[in-house]
């Protein structure tokens, strides 16, 4: 279970001038920006699920992470990980030996030695038994295909191969929660589409939590049953998968390309759905909700209208639904006000406002 | 604690593997640390050459403080050397991430996964200096000033690492202290002098600001001059205590400050 509490996550950058006096002046300012990078985000995650966790570059996703997995200290909030807190010295190390984090730009491998080498560190740092390691070693290495560069090393893996095994250092102990942070970054469509089919084995077999960030919406399609949106550093949704989906509907976009130009009066018939013809009438697009209209009548009257060549249907992906809420908002707290920071000293008066720099 | 003390030989193992991947750089390390050394000693001796010995320090005298300040210097040379990395890259590029991560303490994982061979040759030339200009000094051994002189180098090892760890950690503040660190660290460079002559002010600061003097000269000034050498070791454990405890609060207060990197 991991309970987050209105936590946020200040940084401080100093307030730089322009050119090199305004460097010199840099240097004896105590002005800074304060950047709100995780901005009161609360969300719990029950044992088991799998949750996305996306937004636009900048948008707070990997700060949280980092916060989840002890690597950063929240400003205010509190993260629980089955009610300890990874950011307290005290109740760290009980939290860490249940989590495994991978990060995709940044390894944990030792470059110059062979995986095993690693692997065995790992062992004793996590305490595994010297049976259950064999095992579990043995069933990750087949799971993601990793026999043949198990003793090569690390250095002269490729990135696909470097993935795989840095998700198999961050499973070795078993742990209860999976934190993948852009895993498939920069990685080719096939072997993207192994590394996912590798980890959605690896939690059909374990049953381990996840909390993945990605840019690449299919990702979460094929793993994750719940997507948070996050937007400077505030949570825009919160939900199924199906439901980010939906979320403006269950919108079909439907493209026709007809045997001869389309009239005018066919097209008007059609006003409500929107229709948009191309320059030359030979194409028209429309834009159908399918909560709203039945699809299949709705082509039944597209077929009676035109002399149609061909059809396409395609549904609105996530990605697209996505960037429509990174375009728009949909909770009233996306509006600006995140956009902004303070100028703050550090006597901690308030200064002036001024535009974020990132 | 214990696990780490368990783990540590297997860091050392692994690290001594990796580097022997690249074993002409190794070797290169040990060999250009060694010249150095010997080429800084060879200076001492055209110093010395030049002018009449100043009190009890003739050319063999110097040249055991040499030898022995070396000894401190490369053992905390071999075991820690990655303090110079956390002072100047490892907050500023977001290093420390995969250390905080795991269920060990974050600095035994980033300082055990170094081992410097480069400090293996500054020890053997400072050992050898040692050994040879030792018995040309009218130094009276006994049990008590050997165990003594070698406690006084381990304890100088944790004031080194003490005032690294101190000067690195700053590096949480301002990002890069490294060459903060550098300019406190040079400091020792000193103390292969008769630190006694330099002056009462630059003494104190010697003795009691950056206390290279103290747990560097000051043991084999006891040596030479026939004192007792437990009283350097005194202070040393001192000055190791203080080091260290200040190093570690530091570097703890500091750590709860890592931004790391955005991606």
């Amino acid at each position: 279970m991991i309970q987050l509490i209105n936590v946020e996550k200040h940084f401080k950058k100093p307030v730089r001038g322009k050119g090199v006096w305004g460097m010199v002046k840099t240097l004896f300012s105590r002005k800074y920006t304060l950047v709100k990078a995780v901005d009161g985000v609360s969300f719990d995650i029950a044992d088991g699920e799998a949750v996305g966790y996306i937004g636009a570059n900048g948008a707070g996703k990997s700060t949280t992470i980092k916060m989840m997995s002890g690597i950063l200290t929240p400003s205010s909030g509190e993260i629980l990980i089955d009610g300890k807190r990874p950011y307290k010295s005290k109740e760290r190390n009980a939290v860490l030996k249940n989590i495994g984090v991978v990060f995709g730009q940044k390894t944990q491998l030792w470059n110059d030695l062979p995986l095993t080498e690693t692997y065995d560190l790992l062992k004793g740092i996590y305490d595994i038994d010297g049976d259950e390691y064999k095992k579990r070693l043995g069933d990750l290495v087949e799971l993601l295909d990793m026999k043949e560069f198990l003793s090569a090393p690390v250095r002269t893996l490729s990135l696909g191969q470097r993935m795989r095994a840095d998700l198999a250092a961050a499973m070795l102990h078993n742990p209860k929660t999976l934190f993948l942070d852009e895993p498939t970054i920069g990685l080719d469509v096939l072997v993207k589409r192994n590394l996912i089919a590798a980890i959605k084995s690896i939690r059909a077999k374990y049953n381990t939590t996840l909390l993945l960030t990605t840019h690449a919406m299919s990702d979460i399609e094929q793993l994750c049953d719940r997507v948070i949106v996050l937007d400077k550093g505030k949570i825009l949704f919160d939900g199924t998968t199906d439901g980010v989906k939906h979320m403006f509907g269950d919108k079909r976009n439907i493209t026709v390309m007809l045997k001869a130009p389309a009239t005018p009066d066919a097209l008007l018939r059609f006003g409500f759905a929107f229709p948009e013809a191309s320059d030359d009438l030979m194409q028209v697009k429309f834009t159908v909700d399918a909560e709203k209209q039945h699809v299949n009548e709705f082509l039944q009257d597209v077929l009676g209208a035109f002399r149609v060549e061909d059809v396409k249907i395609v549904e609105t992906d996530i990605e697209e639904v996505v960037r429509k809420i990174y375009e728009d908002g949909v909770t009233d707290n996306a509006s600006g006000d995140a956009e902004t920071a303070r100028v703050v000293d550090n006597a901690g008066n308030d200064g002036a406002t001024v535009e974020d720099g990132e | 604690m214990l696990k780490e003390l368990r783990l540590y030989p297997k860091y050392v193992a692994m690290s001594v593997k990796s580097s022997l991947s690249y074993k002409t750089d190794a070797i290169l390390q040990i060999i250009s640390f060694a010249v150095t050394e010997a080429v800084s000693l060879a200076t001492i001796y055209l110093i010395v050459g030049a002018v009449p010995s100043v009190g009890i320090w003739t050319f063999e005298a110097l040249a055991v403080l040499f030898g022995f300040t070396l000894i401190p210097k490369a053992i905390d040379h071999m075991f820690f050397d990655d303090l110079w990395i956390l002072a100047y890259w490892a907050v500023r590029l977001g290093e420390l991430d995969p250390y905080l991560t795991k269920p060990i303490n974050p600095l035994f994982q980033f300082l055990a996964k170094t081992f410097k061979w480069a400090g293996a040759g500054e020890l053997v030339v400072g050992v050898v200096i040692m050994c040879i200009f030792a018995p040309q000094c009218a130094i009276v051994w006994t049990a008590s000033n050997t165990i003594a002189i070698i406690v006084c180098a381990l304890l100088g090892m944790f004031v080194f690492t003490g005032i690294k760890l101190l000067f690195a950690s700053l590096a949480f503040w301002v990002k890069s202290s490294g060459v903060i660190l550098n300019t406190v660290y040079n400091f020792c460079n000193y103390a292969k002098y008769p630190v006694r002559y330099m002056g009462k002010a630059f003494m104190s600061i010697m003795f009691y600001v950056v206390p290279f003097g103290l747990f560097l000269y000051y043991p084999v000034e006891l040596l030479i001059t026939g004192g007792n050498v437990w009283w350097a070791a005194l202070w040393s454990s001192i000055a190791a205590v203080v080091l260290i405890t200040l190093g570690l609060f530091v570097w703890h207060r500091g750590i709860r400050r890592y931004e790391s990197i955005g991606n």
